[in-house]
């Protein structure tokens, strides 16, 4: 089905109210309110409030038109499930996104679930601030929530799962010379390919979060395939990373075909918590992370891009952090880290256990500068830990700690 | 409804669409498949009033989308929604001259296409 699309450049303007004043929208099935969500933005200017009534909707919602800046809509914050957006029987356009938002800066989503959509639950694009909260986006195609080219916003208290690609994603951050942070806290992210990715992003401060059950738990990484590479200015805080150990290649509860599996050539591998795939001044710190069966935290540069000044991993501190549960659910390695790039450091992690390379020779102390050193066998092993299609055969596995409510997940039985 | 009977349903229907006369006047459809990350083909030339319709994968992908990017004088602009399974989206190109494609989602995935100035 094609579908007229305007051009950013050409929005269209959007008349004022006539009194000037904001307006309180409602969506809802009395005779007085609008009957569904888009009806209700399309009949909004910036600064309105739309509530949107428990229930079930089928349509996806399309936020266009610089003129919406502001934008607030409102579904159940207390309990999102009972706003269900459900995307199973839409067609064409409507299908792909719960919700889209292009070009419209500060808009406020909150209080809905998404299902069954086929690209994305929350996709925010080119937008200058924005606030997903209290969300649930379950199946609903690559990412749960998705922010791309934007500058600063926040992703909190909500939860994604069943995503071919992320959970949460923010990719492709401009460059800028007084950057606005981008905060995702409180977040829970579990039976995705990846818990978090972020291509190129920067600026961004993940915190108080939990990723579990994921193939990796969070990645940021630099890609050819979209601009602005490396990441960079990160901060990773604070987090339980944890059990991230589902081998989606053997079955998964989304479709998987091997190739949109991968970051530039590699496969992504299973069984880590954190992989910083390329990267410069991140700071990880004050994470929790344990039972992950390849290595908890893993750091290597991107040897396979293009752009080779942006290929190092740099500048990174990993300091505070604490590995396998106090001895109650161990990593298969706390971390891996061949020794590419420089003035890369480790601080004040614990007793880690089973690092590679295994004499910790590459866990140089904070702070430090100078070229790291690459150790060629623990980078080798790095890399044969991605590319060797039997993943699990690079795992070490250990026994969970029970976990009040969560279930580990290796292999997908659903 | 069986499975047997559906597939019959379905033959019949196939049939049905496979004997109906083409149209005359019908303009001609190029396709444009879209993949991880790119266009294909990412360069063709075409008749002026031929339809292109781009295709996403049914079975997965990634999001992408499809803009007009350069246009000859007088083109409307397109720009089709962000999707990544199980959709197309299609242009009649009217205007001839040169039309550059991008996906607004990977800067590394763009396509040429020409318009002739003779008509289909």
């Amino acid at each position: 089905m094609a579908v007229d699309y305007p051009a950013p450049n050409d929005p269209g303007k959007l008349p004022p109210r006539p009194n000037g004043q904001e307006a309180t929208l409602h969506v809802c099935k009395k005779p007085r309110c609008f009957h569904s969500i888009q009806e209700a933005v399309n009949a909004s200017r910036g600064g309105d409030t739309i509530k949107v009534a428990n229930g079930k909707y089928k349509e996806g919602v399309q936020v266009k038109n610089k003129g919406r800046r502001g934008l607030r809509i409102i579904g159940n914050k207390k309990n999102p499930g009972k706003v269900l957006l459900n995307g199973k029987s839409l067609k064409g356009a409507k299908a792909q996104n719960a919700f889209f938002v292009n070009d419209v800066d500060d808009v406020t989503i909150r209080g809905f679930k998404a299902k069954n959509y086929k690209a994305n639950g929350f996709f925010l694009t080119k937008v200058t601030g924005y606030l997903l909260k209290n969300l649930i986006a379950q199946h609903t195609g690559r990412y749960g929530a998705y922010a791309f080219n934007s500058k600063g916003g926040t992703m909190a208290k909500s939860e994604a799962y069943e995503m071919s690609d992320s959970g949460f994603y923010v990719g492709q951050t401009p460059p800028q010379a007084k950057p606005k942070r981008t905060f995702l806290k409180n977040l829970k992210s579990h039976t995705n390919v990846l818990g978090y990715s972020g291509t190129n992003m920067r600026y961004v401060t993940i915190q108080d979060s939990q990723f579990w059950n994921n193939g990796i738990g969070i990645v940021p990484n630099a890609l050819d395939s979209e601009d602005f590479a490396p990441p960079e200015f990160n901060v990773i805080k604070d987090n339980e990373i944890f059990w991230n150990n589902f081998n989606y290649y053997l079955g998964a509860p989304f479709p998987v075909t091997g190739d949109e599996t991968q970051t530039g050539v590699f496969p992504f591998p299973v069984g880590l918590g954190i992989l910083l795939f390329g990267g410069r001044d991140t700071l990880i710190e004050g994470n929790k992370i344990y039972g992950n069966y390849a290595a908890g935290f893993g750091m290597i540069d991107q040897l396979a891009l293009e752009q080779e000044d942006a290929r190092t991993v740099d500048r990174n501190t990993i300091s505070g952090n604490e590995f396998g549960l106090g001895g109650m659910d161990l990593n298969g390695r706390d971390i891996a880290y061949d020794g590419s790039g420089s003035d890369n450091c480790f601080g004040d992690n614990g007793d880690t256990q089973n690092n590679l390379p295994a004499d910790d020779s590459e866990l140089v102390a904070c702070p430090f500068s100078g070229e790291n050193g690459v150790n060629t066998d623990a980078r080798n092993e790095m890399i044969q830990i991605s590319v060797d299609e039997d993943r699990e055969s690079h795992w070490i596995k250990h026994p969970h700690a029970d976990k009040a409510g969560y279930t580990p997940l290796e292999h997908y039985g659903g | 409804m069986g499975a047997r009977a559906f597939a019959g349903i379905a033959v019949a229907a196939t049939v049905a669409t496979a004997a109906l006369p083409a149209q005359a006047d019908d303009p001609p459809r190029k396709v444009v498949r879209i993949y991880d990350n790119f266009y294909s083909p990412d360069e063709m030339k075409v008749k002026r009033d031929t339809v292109v319709v781009w295709k996403w994968p049914n079975d997965t992908g990634d999001v992408h989308d499809v803009k007009l990017k350069e246009k000859p004088k007088g083109a409307k602009r397109f720009w089709s929604d962000p999707a990544s399974v199980g959709y197309k989206f299609k242009r009649k190109l009217t205007v001839p001259g040169k039309y550059h494609i991008i996906c607004t989602l990977h800067e590394e995935m763009e396509m040429d296409i020409t318009v002739r100035k003779r008509r289909a």
